[in-house]
């Protein structure tokens, strides 16, 4: 009974204790089991507290699971797999500063944990340091440098800080301490991709969809085809990502820009239909049905689908130069100047260029 | 011409093919009347077929009717194709289905049947068609004999491969017939346009011509007329009358770039060119060009740079590459008309070269040209000239500006917006009609946006705009400088010189009059220099300006009026072109033409007294800007006199801040405060 209460808290916390919304992949367990006996001395006290919390919190009774842990922690202080493992409560419970607290004290009773380290990365990159959070993975690499989950996190944050070449090398490192690393595959996949290495970031993609066939992994995959040229392969993967996820619209209107550079102007409106369908809110499928609705030269409903984006985003500078595009086609200079105009005042450059022939 | 379209609609559906059908009586027994009509239509139509190629147009009709009665005739069918073809039909490509039945019914109809056919899917831009047809007629013919209509053939199929280019990739326009206030089922060509587009002089061959009469083509004779552009639109177009048009051939040639001198082609000496000056609201008699302008030979176009000084010209006189070509003429100091000098083969080629427009930045060339790559009769090209005075190789201006017909007499407004020319298009009135070429630049890609969720562990998903590359806006940098000077005390309009100096080289640039019962001046000025404008007339005080025009600024009018004092006790004008040291009392080197100009007044009226005043802004002490600005006039004087001018007419004043013309509150107002002024104490 003994053996197999304790088999089952190790299963326990090895999958849930990190566990996040479906994906990604869920993070190894911070949290330590204990052996020990049934006995009722402090020590015993303080473990059978601390199991009983790990049985809360697999329950999902995580204020509870705190208790049991404030228990353990009481009877025995510098019980440092307690510490980690209310931490961990904590941070499910979104107490992260609280959270951050224990994971300290518990790096402090071990400066080996590297679970503990990992722990105060997600509390950080949950309060937005992405600074902190990165300093906090590497210190969990350095204490085990066969932490994939530390180096994915860290290498996420690297390509947020559009650090691409530090953030491919991290995810190799996942890789390579896990090598069915599906969301690791994908995202050295998209630092390819922003490197602008397609045939790399379509290598990597397909690695990942061979691992665990993602929705996200297809369009991808999709975009960094369309951006190779392949287009007709490109197409060809936005249909699986719609095929698993029908609601995509993102993919929707990936497949419709891909069948614009095809110069299929009718499938591009098309798919930019179904990505409206999708999500009504979707101003780029608007704007982007216009850019193919004017190549059709239909300019009053391209003109209709620009309004419609700029209803939904008054900030979209790519509308305004777009209806002002339009609107020139349809010799209303005037309208496409005033437009032009404040697409350039949104940030958009050419648009500068083309108001300053207006008079 | 309704009728023919008609006629046209009726009978293309019965060209099926048939045998080919004599018109002989025996084919015809059972309708021998109509029969006899046919007949009769078909002599009708041979009366203009037997003229010039410029008549055959008119047999249609005949021509047509008869092919009603028998549809199956080949020479019949063949005469009514050539007839669709010839010059100014607005319908040259209804002769393709006319020229495929002839030859179907009779592939010996005429020896030139490929030729016309190549020439019909020439002209409809069917070019691989064409290719082949000019293919087929080419080894037709006698070497030694036909080696012209060899040359004529393998041009025209070169035209064709240049015409497929052309269209792979048309040029962003929009083209514009501008209307029946112009255009009219006559023929309309040679537009010119003046620099801010308000004025439209063209040449046209309608019934209201001076005389009334018709030339030896049938055709009335030419005359030049006008439209004004009044609230958007061009309003009725009307006959200029005399002394610009007579009852011979009277066709625009250009306009100088302010408006004051219409030169006009005339049926004179082989062809000639003359001008007509503008008198308030009339305009002169036409005078021959003089100088080494006009020749014996063939003169058909000119174009005034705004220098005042430089003509391009059309000439087919000996020396030249082949045809017509393009010359360049300099006006001499002694203000006559130099030797023409040909621009060259970079411009000129063995065909023909007409319709030179020379555009107010004085370095682009607008011409049409039959060879160069053009597809197909005249196409418009344009050439840039650069620092050293060398062309570049001349630009097709693109389809579908040109088309393989005949695209001519091209005249670009001042902002290079715009163009205006003559074109045979199906959607005209008739014949050769004008048309304005709206210029887009180059293509503005719309712009598409796409995201994608990058990271698999971030829901937020990772935008990315994707974007084409950006064009390079021709911007024509260009300022029209336009006013009407008057008298300051009566306001009645005024005669006056106006000087153009570049302040910098202290130089004087151009020359301009007035218009004398107007007062109206109209200016282009090319941006990157800092330009003095001096207004003179005779016993009124000058009038002078500066202008900075940086090299970033685009395309502007500015409205200018000048009121000029009388030379009366107590005037004072101030002196704009003026510059000192900052901070000093030393003159700037481009003050001198300013000062000149000073001396000149003074030495014209040796009565003349006047004082010479200095002003400054409000920045610094009264005392100091009492000194600097005392300073600043003694300077001033101290050059009048060291330059012959007597002490005793000259006095000096300094007045520091005291007077302001303008506030101090602002950098503009200041600067307008620190001024040089005179005023005339004695006369």
């Amino acid at each position: 009974m003994k053996i197999k209460l304790l088999v089952s808290i190790s299963l326990l916390t090895a999958g849930g204790l990190f566990a996040q919304n479906a994906t990604p992949t869920p993070p190894p367990a911070g949290a330590d089991t204990v052996k020990t006996n049934i006995a009722s001395t402090p020590e015993q006290k303080a473990q059978l507290s601390y199991n009983k919390g790990i049985e809360d919190f697999t329950k999902g009774d995580f204020k509870a699971a705190v208790t049991d842990f404030d228990t353990a922690i009481a009877i025995k202080p510098t019980f440092e797999e307690a510490f980690l493992n209310r931490g961990n409560t904590k941070l499910k419970l979104k107490d992260y500063n609280n959270a951050i607290a224990d994971y300290t004290k518990a790096t402090e009773l071990k400066p080996t944990d590297d679970k503990a380290f990992y722990g105060i990365g997600q509390c950080q990159s949950a309060l937005g340091a992405s600074d902190k959070a990165s300093d906090a993975y590497t210190k969990a690499i350095a204490a085990n440098p066969k932490n994939a989950d530390a180096y994915y996190y860290r290498g996420e944050i690297r390509f947020l800080a559009k650090n691409y070449a530090d953030a491919k090398e991290d995810f190799t490192q996942a890789i390579a301490s896990k090598p069915n690393y599906a969301e690791a595959y994908n995202d050295r996949g998209s630092c390819k991709m922003e490197l602008k290495d397609y045939k790399g970031a379509i290598d990597d993609y397909q690695a990942s969809i061979k691992a665990n066939k993602l929705a996200t992994t297809f369009d991808n995959l999709g975009s960094a085809q369309r951006k190779a040229g392949q287009l007709d392969a490109a197409i060809d993967s936005y249909s699986q990502a719609v095929a698993i996820k029908p609601d995509f619209a993102i993919a929707y209107n990936n497949r419709g820009t891909a069948k614009f550079d095809k110069a299929d102007y009718s499938g591009a409106i098309y798919d930019f239909g179904k990505a409206i369908d999708a999500n009504a809110s979707y101003a780029y499928a608007y704007n982007n049905r216009a850019s193919a609705e004017f190549k059709m030269k239909d300019y009053d409903k391209a003109i209709a689908d620009c309004n419609k984006a700029i209803q939904l985003d008054p900030n979209y500078g790519y509308a305004y130069l777009n209806r002002g595009i339009t609107e020139e086609m349809m010799r209303k200079q005037d309208d496409a100047c005033s437009d032009w105009k404040k697409a350039a005042s949104l940030g958009v450059p050419v648009a500068k260029d083309y108001s300053q022939d207006c008079q | 011409m309704k009728k023919v379209l008609l006629l046209i609609s009726l009978f293309t559906a019965q060209l099926v093919w048939a045998q080919n059908v004599d018109f002989e009586k025996k084919n015809f027994k059972d309708n021998v009347k109509g029969f006899k009509k046919a007949m009769d239509s078909i002599a009708a139509g041979d009366e203009f077929f037997n003229r010039p190629a410029e008549w055959h147009y008119h047999a249609l009709p005949f021509y047509l009717s008869a092919n009603a009665f028998n549809p199956n005739n080949a020479t019949l069918n063949y005469k009514i194709g050539e007839c669709y073809l010839t010059p100014f039909s607005p319908f040259k490509t209804m002769a393709i289905p006319y020229l495929e039945k002839a030859y179907k019914l009779n592939p010996n109809v005429s020896p030139d049947i490929h030729y016309l056919l190549g020439r019909a899917y020439h002209l409809n831009m069917e070019w691989v068609k064409a290719i082949q047809e000019y293919d087929q007629y080419g080894p037709t013919l006698d070497p030694k004999k036909q080696a012209d209509k060899i040359a004529d053939t393998k041009k025209k199929i070169q035209e064709c491969k240049y015409g497929m280019e052309l269209v792979k990739n048309p040029v962003r326009v929009f083209i514009d017939n501008v209307g029946p206030s112009i255009n009219t089922e006559y023929r309309e060509y040679g537009p010119i346009i003046s620099a801010d587009e308000s004025e439209m002089i063209f040449t046209s061959r309608r019934p209201n011509t001076t005389g009334g009469k018709q030339a030896d083509d049938g055709l009335y004779f030419e005359d030049l007329y006008i439209s004004l552009f009044r609230n958007g639109k061009w309003l009725p177009a009307t006959n200029m009358g005399e002394p610009v048009n007579t009852a011979d051939h009277d066709a625009t040639a250009g306009l100088s770039p302010d408006g004051q001198i219409l030169y006009i082609y005339r049926d004179e000496n082989g062809g000639d060119i003359y001008q007509s000056f503008l008198e308030g609201e009339e305009w002169s008699k036409p005078k021959e060009m003089g100088g080494k302008i006009n020749s014996k030979y063939h003169e058909s176009s000119v174009s005034l740079a705004p220098d005042n000084k430089t003509l391009y010209l059309v000439s087919d006189r000996p020396g030249g590459y082949g045809d017509r070509d393009i010359y360049k003429v300099v006006l001499s100091d002694k203000a006559k008309w130099g030797e023409p000098v040909n621009l060259g083969p970079i411009i000129n080629t063995q065909y023909g070269e007409e319709g030179v427009d020379i555009q107010a930045d004085g370095k682009t060339l607008y011409f049409s040209s039959q060879g160069h790559n053009s597809m197909g009769g005249f196409d418009v090209f344009k050439s840039s000239m650069d620092s050293t005075g060398k062309w570049s190789e001349p630009e097709n201006l693109g389809y579908p500006v040109n088309t393989p017909g005949d695209d001519v007499f091209f005249s670009i407004s001042a902002s290079g917006k715009h163009g205006y020319y003559a074109s045979v298009r199906k959607e005209g009135y008739g014949e050769t009609d004008i048309y304005k070429v709206t210029f887009l630049g180059p293509e503005k890609p719309v712009a598409l946006s796409n995201e994608d969720d990058l990271l698999a562990g971030n829901a937020g998903g990772v935008s990315d705009v994707m974007m084409t590359s950006a064009v390079a806006v021709n911007k024509t940098r260009m300022t029209l400088l336009k006013g009407v000077i008057t008298d300051s005390v009566t306001h009645l309009p005024l005669e006056a010189s106006i000087e153009l100096v570049d302040n910098k080289k202290n130089t004087v640039i151009a020359d301009f009059t007035s218009n004398s019962k107007t007062g109206k001046y109209l200016i282009s000025l090319p941006s990157g220099t800092n330009y003095g404008i001096a207004v003179k007339a005779k016993d009124y005080l000058f009038y002078s300006e500066n202008f900075n025009i940086p090299d970033t600024a685009t395309y502007q009018v500015v409205e200018k009026n000048v009121a000029l004092q009388p030379l009366n006790i107590g005037s004072r004008i101030v002196l704009k072109n003026i510059f000192f040291d900052f901070d000093k009392a030393t003159l700037r080197p481009e003050s001198t033409t300013e000062l000149d100009r000073l001396i000149n007044l003074l030495t014209t009226y040796a009565n003349l007294k006047i004082e010479i005043s200095g002003y400054t802004d409000n920045k610094g002490s009264q005392a100091y800007n009492q000194k600097l600005s005392e300073s600043r006039s003694k300077s001033v004087v101290d050059y009048l006199i060291a330059h012959g001018i007597a002490s005793a007419r000259l006095t000096y004043k300094g007045y520091g801040m005291e007077n302001p013309i303008a506030t101090n509150e602002t950098d503009e107002g200041r600067q307008l405060n620190r001024r040089t002024e005179f005023k005339i104490t004695g006369k």
